[in-house]
């Protein structure tokens, strides 16, 4: 009986000891698991690159602020001592771009009004209101131009950037 | 001595003064009717260190054989007005509106711009300095 048990014994143990090695099967190309950590990508970035994003940014920046447009319409008439029509004419276009100018810087940077009145005897005896505009127009262009009945008339536009103009004009 | 000094300047004008120019504008009008007029167009008369141009405007007129550079700008005078009204212009007004009635004046001022012109077959090509 005895004899039994340790043969089954020794058989088990030299199945264990043949099979055990054989179980987990070596190879020598098998990657080798390694804990994964999170991935980390490194770019190198052209200068041109960044410029392009910047843009980019600048552009969704433009498109959030819409151009603004300011039209004037100028007036000019034509002087009375002039010796042909298109001297006249000349002349009255000048005087049609000074006035559409003269618009222009009254809707960019306002007009400075000084107004005074005289009562006498509770009654109005005299009224003074004088307006003044100086400023400094760029890049307006004139889009249209006519000319009837000795009146020059201009049409002018000025388009800018509304946060250009909310930065420069707004207040 | 004075017509060596006359004859230094002429020199002076010829050895420097290029067909670089100086355009300034001022016009006056009162009640919407023209005033006064000032043009002037000077040739620039220092060396100019400035190598950067911009491209303003193209004047479609041919350049006579024996004509100067001033004489064709001032005879395209309002095509070329029409080029530097963009650029710099200042606008002073003044409107006093009384009870017997009311009176305007405005000045309107294109402040001085350098430029060059450079002529081509069929055209002349305006250029300003910055």
């Amino acid at each position: 009986m005895n004899k039994w048990i340790i043969t089954l014994f020794v058989g088990m143990g030299m199945i264990m000891l043949f099979n055990g090695c054989a179980m987990t099967e070596y190879k020598a190309d098998a990657p080798v698991k390694v804990k994964q950590e999170p991935k980390v990508i490194v770019q190198k970035v052209s200068k041109e690159e960044i410029k392009k994003v910047l843009a980019e940014e600048k552009l969704l920046y433009i498109n959030n602020n819409p151009d603004r447009v300011f039209a004037v319409n100028g007036e000019g008439i034509a002087p009375q001592n002039t010796v042909s029509p298109a001297q006249a004419m000349a002349l009255a276009k000048r005087a049609a771009v000074a006035d559409a100018y003269r618009q222009m810087a009254e809707k960019l940077y306002g007009v400075q009004i000084n107004a005074k009145d005289t009562i006498k005897n509770a009654a109005l005896y005299d009224s003074r209101i004088v307006s003044q505009v100086n400023g400094i127009v760029k890049d307006a262009t004139i889009t249209e131009h006519t000319f009837k009945d000795g009146l020059f008339i201009v049409r002018m536009e000025l388009k800018m950037n509304g946060a250009r103009w909310k930065e420069i004009f707004a207040y | 001595m004075e017509r060596n000094f006359c004859l230094l300047i002429l020199f002076s004008c010829s050895l420097f003064g290029s067909e670089n120019f100086w355009f300034s504008y001022k016009v006056a009008t009162e009640n919407k009717i023209l005033v006064y007029e000032e043009r002037n167009i000077s040739p620039f008369m220092q060396d100019s260190e400035v190598s950067e141009y911009k491209s303003l405007c193209r004047i479609d007129a041919i350049k006579e054989e024996h004509q100067s550079t001033e004489k064709f700008l001032n005879q395209h005078f309002a095509k070329l007005l029409t080029c530097f009204y963009p650029m710099s212009t200042q606008v002073i007004n003044k409107t006093l509106v009384e009870l017997k009635g009311m009176d305007e004046s405005s000045v309107l001022t294109i402040t001085p711009t350098r430029f060059t012109v450079d002529f081509k077959d069929e055209f002349a090509n305006i250029n300003i300095l910055r």
